[in-house]
């Protein structure tokens, strides 16, 4: 893998590995901010104080190989605190939510990807409490694994499992009220 | 009755290939024979593709040019000897407000509640006294050592504050 060697030398102080570092993983780094925060100027600040973080905090990093749950946490975390601090968007208390068993009752159409469909999806995803988005957004968008996710959000791997499925049961509750 | 297999959880991971192996084989085989589960599992799937195709930004081509600035700035304050120097006193005021605490925790607690109590009162007892004494070169050199005592004490806890903020400890 190209990150591992590269955080490697970053390890040993080579600035120019860390340039590298930053063009192979920004774009991810980005999607993740932007997932969470929904605010692509939030999202580029964050990502900046988060390569900052990975640079002073690389010695820390004891297995290379780990890096990209390593950064995902930075990223998340500051983007969930990001979010938090600002209040931005209405969002359902983790405990106000149903207990999970509701089933989804249309059908597939209802997700049909046309374009005004996809503005809505975009904005109900934006309602969905930060904890929710932010673990749908590491499975949908950047493929971590429910093993990753854990690392990444500190929960253990039922709960993201349970996590993951409710904020897919949310969001589509929510599309198929807002007549999607 | 609802068959165990019958969960929207485990459609859910299964569609996210997050089932165990022998768990897996098993949904799979309930699904041929459950409509419900089917049709869960292709709404689950209709929505994941929804949200995989949301459109996301693209890396302004500036921001590893950026990134690179704003480290080698802060590298450049970190380096400058004032700097260093500076930091060492945060550690050190840390350090004595530790020692200063455990002696005289209570004492210095009192101090405050009385200050926050009756800090008008105090305010102006203070100004009346230093109207009081008589200008002069012992005096003039006590009341700016205690001034300074107060800067360093301000500035010793601003360092505190920076670096527990620094470490996340606060926010």
């Amino acid at each position: 893998m190209v990150e591992v060697s590269l955080i490697e030398q970053l390890q040993r102080g080579d600035i120019k590995a860390f340039e590298k570092l930053v063009e192979s993983t920004r774009q991810r780094g980005l999607n993740i901010a932007y997932g969470i925060l929904q605010d692509p100027q939030d999202a580029e600040e964050i990502l900046q104080e988060a390569y900052l973080q990975v640079y002073h905090h690389i010695g820390q990093l004891k297995a290379p190989e780990t890096f990209r749950s390593w950064f995902g946490k930075i990223v998340t975390h500051l983007a969930l605190r990001r979010a938090k601090e600002k209040g931005r968007f209405k969002t359902i208390p983790l405990e106000d939510l149903p207990a999970a068993g509701c089933s989804i009752t249309e059908g597939p159409e209802y997700f049909l990807l046309k374009k005004e469909k996809q503005v809505h999806v975009a904005q109900t995803l934006k309602t969905l409490p930060d904890e929710y988005r932010a673990a749908l957004i590491l499975r949908e968008w950047e493929d971590y694994s429910y093993q990753e996710i854990s690392e990444v959000l500190d929960i253990p791997l039922g709960t993201v499992k349970s996590r993951i499925y409710c904020a897919r049961k949310l969001l589509s509750k929510k599309l198929i009220e807002g007549g999607c | 009755m609802v068959d165990v297999m019958c969960c929207e959880e485990n459609v859910s991971a299964y569609l996210d290939g997050e089932l165990p192996p022998e768990e897996a084989l098993a949904f799979e085989q309930h699904l041929r024979s459950c409509a419900r589960c089917r049709e869960s599992l292709n709404q689950l799937q209709a929505l994941s593709g929804a949200v995989q195709a949301l459109p996301r930004p693209s890396v302004n081509p500036w921001l590893t040019a950026q990134i690179m600035d704003r480290l080698q700035a802060s590298q450049t304050v970190s380096d400058l000897p004032l700097t260093r120097l500076l930091r060492s006193w945060g550690l050190l005021s840390l350090l004595a407000f530790g020692a200063l605490f455990v002696l005289f925790g209570p004492v210095i607690l009192g101090f405050f509640s009385v200050v926050v109590k009756d800090f008008f009162l105090l305010a102006s007892l203070v100004v009346k006294i230093s109207r009081q004494v008589p200008p002069g070169a012992v005096n003039g050199v006590t009341g700016l050592a205690l001034l300074a005592g107060a800067l360093v004490a301000f500035y010793g806890f601003g360092r505190i504050y920076a670096t527990l903020s620094q470490e996340e400890l606060i926010s």
